[in-house]
């Protein structure tokens, strides 16, 4: 897996994981986005467009980094999940908890959540 | 075959000593002209000119050859060489005489091409080359002596044959340079007659990379001592037949080794068409069968007569050693057990009469063979069942869910004269698998020095008996092959495999599965059941269906691997049993007990959601059923269902 990171302003950070996150490449997505917290942003995009596969360790790195972001009063959305990705966030409950939007810009506008 | 002529002129002279005809006329203008040489082709042949010096002390040396051929570098070098010691020669001495002597020098080396493209056999080279060689220097003899594959070699360009001493030649060879003799019938005594008249010898060690060893040296019989010159020619001589030498050894160990090749080949083929061609079709039983030696040709094999009542017989023999020498008994075992098979019903009967036949060419050969047969009855269904000395045969009782063994039932062949042996009548029920397999399946090793072993084959045997029997020996191979990673296997693998058939088939397919549990294993193993759901699934239900439970899968092979492993090496196995309205995965490990359901209590708040427990949610959620229980013998096994009858409706 590789992540892609962009910066479209100071507050808010777009983050492009690449391939599959499971439990081999979840602790990479994990660790970039405690360092991201670092920088406290008011918003992370996770954009899920190129994650063809997620399993729960993907899921709770995410969770993870929701929280470390929390702290410095910023969170996280999601953007193009795959079918997949969307099983698993349904299955977990998940889609309860991160904001998922049609595309990129819309989460960085947070505007349309494909769930209310 | 390429042919050629050299001749040389020089201005103010007719050629001289042999022919210079039929030159081109831009050949000749090369040679009149103010140009230093050159290279032309007429007609097919090619000309190459070389000049040298100046004036009265030009000389111009003019060769062609027929058709194309190697001539070019070896010419070049030549002609620019020889024109340029001669004008040396011509300051100094008689020009005529030194011109003939190069002449002959190049001549020699023409020779030697021409020795070399008739023949590629060594020996059959070295006495045209010393012979041509001594022709070249006038009178005298030219010495070799060399070591082929057919022996040492002390030849005389006259033909005869000398001896020489070792230590002698030890030295020579060591020496790294020509050396001069003059007393050479002290030096090389015990050969009566042949160095009497010897005035001097120069002789020098063979030059080469290291393939090649040997000497070559000159012999001048009551003619004075060798010059500088001769030492020359010796020392491009020693090197030109090193050079030789080292490429004919290097031409015959590839020949051989072609040869070898070809021959293993062929026995590889007989082998093989040694095998029955197809199986038996028995009633209410399904047969497969696999080998696969570790060489070309292999010590293991398996086989299949009748009785003349019309019942099959199966042999499993694995020949003590591996090659060629076990392929040749394998054909003997072979033999005597078509011709005793269709007469003897009782199995250690039949064994006990091939060991009489074959005692004596194993007892010489100082091999042995361990044997199991099998009679299968139909009548009702069961095996007759005998074994020399053979590796436990194996047998799954499908109504107890348990494995049996069947250990020997006497000693190898070849081991008595008189073989003692029992039979052992076995009764088959519905889905019970019987399995013949040779000891390169249970002893097959992995990098760390395990051996796969009886308790993996039971394993993957129990995983996998609902399967056909072609996919369950498929599934027995690629399990020993996944075992042993990246150490080779290194012994024949040979199996026989006999089901009683199951008649309740409502479930369409059995695919069963072995994976090692290393992480990188498992996405690969997903995609895999992934496409196998799929084909079970309809368009419309596939993506949320598929998803789901391959995701719950993922979960479950993840925590497998993750717990009971601790990521170290191990086997997960098991079997996806599919049909259009049911889905359930069988997964075994042996890894250390790890209930993943205690203490359950997952609930997730949106303003604070828990770190982990998704993969326990994600199971839950995705199935209908999954099942995890400790079993007795140490494994962990899984099973995960999920009904697609009603999901159109929910």
């Amino acid at each position: 897996m590789n992540i892609e990171l962009e910066r479209p302003n100071s507050e808010q950070v777009i983050v492009r994981p690449q391939g599959r996150v499971d439990v081999e490449s979840a602790p990479s997505l994990r660790e970039n986005l405690k360092t991201i917290a670092e920088t406290s942003p008011k918003l992370v995009v996770v954009d899920l467009k190129g994650v063809d596969f997620i399993d729960s360790s993907g899921l709770s790195a995410l969770v993870s980094g929701l929280k470390a972001l929390r702290q410095s009063g910023g969170s996280i959305s999601l953007s193009r999940p795959h079918p997949q990705a969307l099983t698993a966030l349904r299955l977990t409950l998940l889609d309860r908890v991160f904001p998922i939007f049609p595309s990129v810009e819309e989460a960085l506008e947070q505007v349309n959540p494909l769930m209310p | 075959m390429t042919s050629g002529k050299i001749s040389f002129r020089f201005p103010g002279d007719e050629t001289h000593g042999h022919t210079f005809k039929e030159v081109p006329a831009d050949v000749l203008e090369i040679i009149h002209s103010e140009i230093e040489g050159g290279f032309i082709v007429d007609d097919g042949r090619q000309w190459w000119v070389a000049k040298h010096g100046v004036g009265e002390n030009e000389i111009a040396i003019v060769a062609w050859a027929e058709k194309e051929g190697p001539w070019g570098d070896l010419f070049t070098s030549w002609l620019a060489l020889l024109s340029h010691v001669t004008l040396e020669e011509i300051v100094t001495r008689d020009l005529t005489l030194e011109l003939v002597k190069a002449w002959d020098r190049l001549t020699f080396h023409f020779e030697l091409t021409k020795i070399i493209g008739r023949t590629s056999e060594l020996n059959e080279m070295l006495n045209p080359i010393v012979k041509s060689l001594a022709e070249v220097l006038g009178a005298g003899e030219v010495i070799l002596a060399t070591e082929t594959e057919m022996g040492k070699v002390n030849i005389l360009s006259s033909g005869i044959e000398f001896k020489l001493p070792d230590d002698l030649y030890e030295n020579i060879v060591k020496s790294h340079k020509p050396l001069s003799f003059s007393d050479v019938q002290g030096l090389i005594g015990g050969n009566e007659g042949i160095f009497e008249n010897v005035s001097d010898l120069i002789v020098a060690p063979l030059v080469s990379s290291g393939g090649a060893q040997g000497l070559v040296g000159f012999i001048k019989l009551n003619e004075g001592d060798y010059d500088a010159s001769d030492a020359q020619l010796l020392g491009s001589v020693a090197e030109h037949l090193g050079a030789l030498i080292e490429a004919s050894q290097i031409r015959s160990t590839r020949e051989e080794q072609k040869r070898l090749e070809r021959e293993l080949s062929i026995a590889a083929d007989i082998q093989s068409s040694l095998l029955p061609i197809r199986l038996p079709i028995v009633k209410d039983c399904e047969l497969s069968a696999y080998l696969q030696p570790a060489r070309r040709v292999g010590g293991d094999f398996y086989d299949i007569a009748h009785l003349r009542t019309g019942e099959p017989i199966v042999l499993l023999a694995d020949v003590s050693g591996k090659g060629m020498p076990a392929a040749i008994l394998t054909a003997v075992v072979h033999a005597t057990f078509h011709s005793e098979a269709p007469y003897q019903r009782d199995p250690s009967q039949l064994l006990a009469e091939i060991n009489r036949s074959i005692y004596a060419d194993l007892d010489k050969a100082q091999a042995f063979v361990t044997s199991a047969v099998a009679r299968i009855d139909t009548d009702p269904l069961g095996i007759a069942y005998a074994s020399a000395g053979h590796v436990e045969a194996a047998i799954w009782r499908k109504a107890k869910s348990w494995i049996e063994f069947l250990p020997a039932t006497g000693l190898p062949l070849g081991v008595q004269r008189i073989l003692s042996c029992r039979t052992k009548e076995i009764n088959l029920e519905q889905g019970d698998v019987f399995l013949l397999y040779s000891d390169g399946i249970t002893e097959a090793e992995n990098s760390d020095g395990e051996i796969f072993g009886a308790q993996r084959l039971s394993d993957i045997m129990e995983a996998v008996h609902l399967a056909s029997t072609e996919t369950q020996i498929q599934t027995i191979v690629e399990a020993v092959k996944t075992f042993c990673g990246s150490a080779p296997i290194r012994d024949d693998l040979a199996m026989v495999l006999v089901r009683a058939t199951l008649f309740e088939e409502d479930i369409q397919d059995i695919v069963p599965f072995v994976i090692s549990s290393e992480f990188s294993e498992i996405s690969p193993f997903v995609e895999w059941v992934w496409e196998q759901l799929s084909r079970f699934a309809s368009e419309e239900k596939r993506p949320g269906l598929v998803d789901e439970f391959t995701l719950a899968l993922s979960e479950v092979v993840t925590n497998q691997s993750k717990h009971a492993y601790w990521n170290g090496k191990g086997l997960i196995m098991g079997s996806l049993s599919l049909s259009s309205n049911f889905w359930q995965v069988d997964l075994f490990d042996r890894g250390v007990e790890f209930n993943p359901f205690a203490g359950t209590d997952f609930s997730v708040n949106p303003d604070d959601p828990p770190l982990d427990g998704y993969g326990l949610r994600i199971i839950q959620g995705a199935l209908d059923g999954c099942n995890y229980e400790r079993l007795q013998d140490g494994r962990n096994h899984w099973t995960l269902t999920k009904r697609l009858i009603g999901e159109d409706s929910e």
